[in-house]
Order: structure tokens, then C-alpha cells, then sequence
């Protein structure tokens, strides 16, 4: 196979492709905002936020003296995550299986 | 928030509205597009010009349809409608470019006082949230309702 003058073979050539490709392919890709919201929804402080969002939510409710059953369904969650939610800030004892 | 603003009609769900621009460039179909990531109760605030007959459009268009201010206050007329369907709903916002950011920025803070009486507005800056305070470069918006 013939060499190409101060470059190599086309196997060196081909690795250095597919590093491209890797690069390009770990590159965030902006297609609309709803791609970069995404991005940032992976981040640790936005989870907490998330988290800390719905806590206080949940926390208001409860001391508001609404039910776990009412609380989940105003608040549009999962009567398992209320309950998560309340036992990890101290608001209900662990409730055992 | 007393601003003019286009009229605007949604789909049943209250997650999808089209309104028209009027300028210079003529009439544009403009749509706003609250799109849910998964069922996480996070939404994304998406608006643009509407690409064909599909419910899809382009967020990176310049129509420079010289009504930008109007538009803005149009989006954000339906974020009530939306809330109001959703309220516990985590709408995050961001600009297809940095120049538009800086449009949604300026255009938060010149209207912040009517916003917070119904919503908490948060900033996104260098990797951290915080309560959003006028002239500061964040880089994505999460409005929640107030006080839910």
C-alpha cells in the first residue's frame, strides 16, 4: 500500500478517523434548547434542586396535616416517593415491610 | 403583565400554543412548546417558528420580525396558562444561542416584580442554582409556581 509523503498507512490514518469520531461524538450536540436543558438536568446541583424543590413541597403539605395519599395526589407523585421523601427528613418514622 | 401581546391558541393539553407574528417580515407562525423530559415533571420551554404543518419548530431561526418584545410577552402569557394546568410543574428555559439568553434575561428582569408574584424564578450559573437576580449571566431559567 502506498504511503502517503509525511503522513503513514492508512491503518494509522483509520485510528485517527475513529478518534474524530469519538471526540465528535462525546461533543454535546445542540439540536434546540431542549438538548442543552438536558445536559444540565444530569448535574448534581440540579438534581439537588429538584430534589430540595419537591422536598419542600412535600414537607408544606405535611404540615399542612394532609394525608400521604392526599399529598401524592395534589402533588402529582407517586405515593412510594412521599413516602421517601418524608422518612429522609425525619418527618415519619421508617416504615418497615 | 400589561404588555401587548399576540393571541394565542393551545392544544387540549395546554403543553403546545401557536400564535402569529406580525412585522415586517410578514406573518410568522410561532410555536411554544412545553416538552416533559420522561415523566420527571420537568419541563422544557421551547419556542420558535413553526416548521411547516408539523407541531415542530425551528429555535434558532432570526425572523427579526422586529417584535421581539411582544413575542416574549406572548411565551410568557402562556407559561400562566400552563402553570395553571400544571403546577407542579419545573419549567427550565434557556436560548438557542447566548444572544438569546441575554433577550430572555433582560426581558425577566425588566418584568421581575410582576413575575415573582406568582412564581420563583432561578438562574443557572456556573454550575450552581441560585434565586434569579437581574444582570447576571445564567445560562438556563427554572420557573415553579410560588408558594405551592
Amino acid at each position: 500500500m502506498k504511503k502517503i509523503e509525511g503522513s503513514n498507512d492508512l491503518e494509522t490514518t483509520t485510528a485517527r478517523i475513529n478518534t474524530h469520531l469519538d471526540v465528535y461524538d462525546k461533543m454535546p450536540l445542540f439540536q434546540n434548547t431542549r438538548d442543552k436543558v438536558a445536559l444540565v438536568l444530569e448535574k448534581k446541583s440540579t438534581q439537588a434542586l429538584i430534589k430540595e424543590i419537591k422536598d419542600n413541597r412535600i414537607k408544606r403539605r405535611f404540615e399542612q396535616n394532609m394525608s400521604i395519599e392526599q399529598i401524592a395526589q395534589v402533588l402529582d407523585l407517586p405515593k412510594a416517593e412521599v413516602l421517601a421523601a418524608l422518612e429522609e427528613m425525619g418527618l415519619i418514622a421508617p416504615v418497615i415491610a | 403583565m400589561g404588555n401587548p401581546k399576540y393571541l394565542y391558541v393551545s392544544a387540549a393539553s395546554l403543553t403546545l400554543y401557536e400564535f402569529v407574528s406580525e412585522g415586517p417580515k410578514g406573518r410568522i407562525l410561532k410555536l411554544v412548546k412545553y416538552d416533559e423530559y420522561g415523566d420527571s415533571g420537568a419541563y422544557n420551554l421551547g419556542f420558535g417558528d413553526k416548521i411547516g404543518d408539523s407541531n415542530n419548530f425551528d429555535d434558532k431561526i432570526i425572523t427579526d420580525n422586529g417584535d421581539s418584545k411582544k413575542v416574549l410577552a406572548t411565551v410568557a402569557a402562556t407559561l400562566y396558562d400552563f402553570m395553571n394546568e400544571y403546577p407542579n410543574a419545573l419549567v427550565f428555559a434557556t436560548g438557542s444561542s447566548l444572544a438569546r439568553t441575554r433577550l430572555y434575561r433582560i426581558g425577566m428582569s425588566n418584568a421581575l416584580d410582576n413575575i415573582n408574584k406568582d412564581f420563583v424564578v432561578r438562574g443557572y450559573f456556573e454550575d450552581e442554582w441560585e434565586i434569579f437576580e437581574p444582570n447576571r449571566n445564567y445560562s438556563i431559567f427554572l420557573v415553579t409556581k410560588n408558594a405551592l
